[in-house]
């Protein structure tokens, strides 16, 4: 019993410490975002010789949305001559095809497809293979259900005039928030995620997350790493880690907004954050050691930091460990030996500790501008517990940490309805 | 600019924000942040040290009402005993927190079969909710997870049981005021900081310290009667769901509802936010136009050929073009 007892306090000891380094890191995220200086390179840059670019748009069974994507990516502003819109069928088994067919006729040169019907699967096998076919300099990539704004492009492309930017990311934001309770707490996380998170990452020169769509890369960079990894399962994640290690500079525009589809189920929610959850740790499993030997010579903050983004799918892990622990010293009635002082330390963290990630949120939303939303916050308890469970099995799952998973399309649920045909009234907002 | 460092002047910063008819540009919520000024530091120090010391003075007189509630309480919930204090010191500092005294029995067979029972039915009847109640099933299964680990421990278990009844409500209510005391701070430290009105901020620490005060003793109280109705079998439940969490929670609605409140300050001058419905491609933007037919019959399809057709024309182009402004 003695044993138990002790091997549960190291338990919990462990635990409460990475837990308190990620509440630090949540307040201090969120102060430096409300009071630090921002860090947006070039964002305003309208005028400059751009690069030749190629937006690659990825799509598997994507006819519900692609329309009115390729209809946003023609009329950005950025310069015809540079720009070749190229859209990535992969295997898709409804209207897809036709669609990029009809749209590669009605502007040829501009949309030029790319159709795939062998080769690995997956997302970054697609986009290795349209990469090879296309000498452009820079790559952006979006999703096939985002809309980007007419500046969005030049934004994007603007922070790679530093010859030191290996990519960029913008902001994504959900379109349709107000659909059910899920769309709502997605849409004050994904602003915790991007307008704080993200954006103080880039104000400090930590490791701002390129996140596979709405941002992209440079072609040199990436060859300079070695290309996209096939048999990642989170491309992007594990694209971050090798630019960073390689000493190449990501950077977030937080002004750069691009909407997207939120999952509008809890199950196709449970899915997406299973699979980022499994590719997240698999890039755990390849790079954090890489990363903490510090072959690349990074500041110690950064890697840090790396650490951090890394592991943040393998906390419910050690949340599941916390719990054992605290229920084995619980039962047993184990006393704290410290008193009084355990007795505010506990009651300390249990308020500060847990009110952190709530805390990101809302200033987020307050920084939004969004105040009405920020009164939802109790119920993203709710959404925590769903993807603590999600993401816990995940972290437990094979795929996770061994070796041997075949990479497969994993899509998430499109929820708008077929677009009419070209002509007939959309019935837009 | 300052020439000695680069930064940019006040004249220079404001004139910049300045828009048609002398009337200011709002930042883009991208770019929105706060400055940082000596204000902060009656934020963060000097309102919460008021509550602090009005929250300590006012201890005494608290605890009085919650000896006074819990007494009123005790006969109508049926508990037995009386209730005492204990005296909870840190430093100097000393206060008799009130509680129950009644006693916890160990759980008996008929308790135990009800706890099954419970327990069986919230977990499979979490398997029942889905689509838009999943969350409501997860939540069943967290709470027959807990339920489940008591279960075991008092089925398989012997008495006595590390808490009785008068200890663990003892420690939820030194919890409670420990967290009564110290919620000032937490308030400053994310709310305070915020540019609202000074009797916001004053009313939010307001509403967080009277809402717990009035809040600890009704918990504990609900607790106590269900520990003495359900023997201890409940009690493992109670701390973990039903403790210091939901104490937290309290406080997760009330900063909700106080950070939606306006405060005409500069995260406030405009609605900035994302639009909410944008079902597809905005109706204000221009569709793009399709390439002419006449066009496309002379426009190569294939990619390279095209470009490389492309660039040669442009080349003869600029040859053609140089002779000319040679001549």
């Amino acid at each position: 019993m003695t044993t138990l007892i002790a091997l549960a306090n190291i338990g919990l000891s462990m635990t409460v410490t990475v837990l308190a380094i990620y509440t630090v890191r949540h307040y201090f995220f969120t102060l430096n975002r409300i009071f630090g200086r921002h860090r947006q390179p070039f964002v305003d840059i309208i005028q400059a010789e751009w690069p030749s670019l190629s937006v690659f748009v990825p799509a598997h069974n994507e006819s519900k949305v692609i329309r009115d994507s390729l209809d946003a990516l023609l009329t950005c502003d950025y310069p015809e001559g540079r720009l070749t819109i190229v859209p990535i069928d992969d295997r898709s088994v409804d209207d897809t095809r036709q669609i990029l067919q009809e749209y590669a006729e009605s502007y040829p040169g501009r949309i030029q497809p790319f159709l795939r019907d062998g080769g690995i699967p997956g997302k970054a096998a697609a986009l290795a293979e349209a990469m090879e076919r296309h000498p452009d300099e820079i790559f952006l990539i979006f999703d096939a259900d985002y809309i980007p704004g007419i500046r969005l492009l030049k934004q994007l492309v603007a922070p790679f005039f530093d010859p030191e930017v290996g990519a960029v990311m913008g902001r994504v934001v959900p379109l349709n928030v107000g659909t059910s309770l899920l769309t709502r707490l997605l849409d004050l996380e994904r602003a915790g995620g991007y307008q704080v998170d993200q954006q103080a990452r880039m104000n400090l020169r930590l490791v701002p997350q390129y996140g596979g769509t709405v941002g992209g890369v440079r072609r040199i960079a990436l060859e300079n790493v070695g290309g996209w990894n096939l048999d990642a399962l989170a491309e992007d994640t594990d694209l971050t880690v090798r630019l960073v290690l390689a000493g190449w500079e990501i950077v977030y525009q937080n002004r750069s907004e691009c909407y997207e589809e939120v999952p509008e189920s809890w199950e196709s929610r449970i899915r997406q954050i299973k699979r980022w959850a499994t590719g997240h740790n698999q890039a755990l499993r390849r790079y954090v050691t890489a990363l903490i030997l510090n072959r690349g010579r990074l500041p110690a903050w950064k890697v840090i930091d790396g650490v951090l983004l890394l592991g943040v799918f393998a906390v419910p892990l050690l949340l599941l460990l916390g719990w054992t622990c605290t229920m084995i010293l619980f039962y047993t009635g184990y006393r704290p030996a410290w008193g009084v002082i355990t007795v505010l330390a506990i009651s300390s963290f249990n308020t500060v500790g847990n009110f952190a990630a709530f805390f990101e949120v809302a200033a987020a939303n307050r920084l939004d501008g969004s105040r009405e939303r920020i009164r939802m916050l109790p119920f993203l308890f709710l959404s925590f517990l769903v993807s603590t469970f999600a993401v816990g099995r995940a972290a437990l799952s094979r795929a996770s940490w061994m070796k041997g998973r075949p990479v497969e399309w994993q899509k998430t649920e499109r929820h708008r309805s077929t677009r009419p045909v070209r002509g007939e009234p959309t019935g837009g907002a | 600019m300052s020439r000695v460092n680069g930064s940019q002047s006040r004249r220079i910063s404001e004139a910049r924000n300045r828009g048609f008819r002398g009337g200011r540009i709002a930042p883009h919520r991208a770019m929105i942040g706060m400055p940082v000024s000596w204000t902060l530091l009656i934020d963060l120090v000097v309102l919460p040290s008021i509550f602090v010391v009005i929250m300590l003075l006012l201890l005494a007189p608290l605890m009085s009402g919650w000896r006074v509630f819990f007494e009123f309480i005790r006969e109508p919930l049926g508990l037995p005993g009386v209730v005492a204090s204990r005296v909870f010191e840190v430093g100097p500092y000393a206060v008799a927190i009130p509680y129950f005294t009644a006693p916890s029995a160990w759980p008996s067979m008929l308790h135990l079969q009800i706890g099954w029972l419970m327990t069986a039915v919230m977990a499979s009847g979490s398997l029942y909710l889905r689509g838009r109640l999943l969350p409501v099933a997860y939540l069943f299964r967290f709470l027959a997870g807990l339920q489940f680990s008591a279960q075991l421990w008092f089925t398989f278990g012997s008495p006595p049981f590390a808490y009785d009844l008068p200890t663990y409500l003892n420690g939820l209510l030194v919890c409670g005021v420990v967290i009564l005391v110290l919620s000032p701070f937490l308030v400053a430290f994310t709310f305070h900081i915020f540019d609202f009105l000074l009797w916001q901020k004053l009313m939010m620490g307001a509403l967080v310290l009277s809402h717990l005060s009035v809040f600890l003793p009704l918990q504990a109280a609900v607790h106590a009667f269900v520990i003495y109705r359900a023997s201890v079998l409940a009690l493992p439940l109670l701390f973990f769901a039903f403790g210091v969490l939901l104490d937290m929670f309290v406080y997760v609605a009330l900063y909700g509802w106080g950070m939606s409140w306006r405060s005409r300050g500069v995260l406030d001058a405009v609605d900035r936010r994302p639009p909410t419905i944008l079902p597809r491609f905005p109706v204000n933007r221009l569709r793009p136009t399709p390439t002419p037919i006449s066009t496309r019959v002379i426009t190569p399809s294939s990619p390279p050929f095209a470009r490389f057709a492309r660039a040669g024309v442009n080349f003869i182009r600029e040859l053609m073009a140089g002779e000319r402004r040679r001549a």
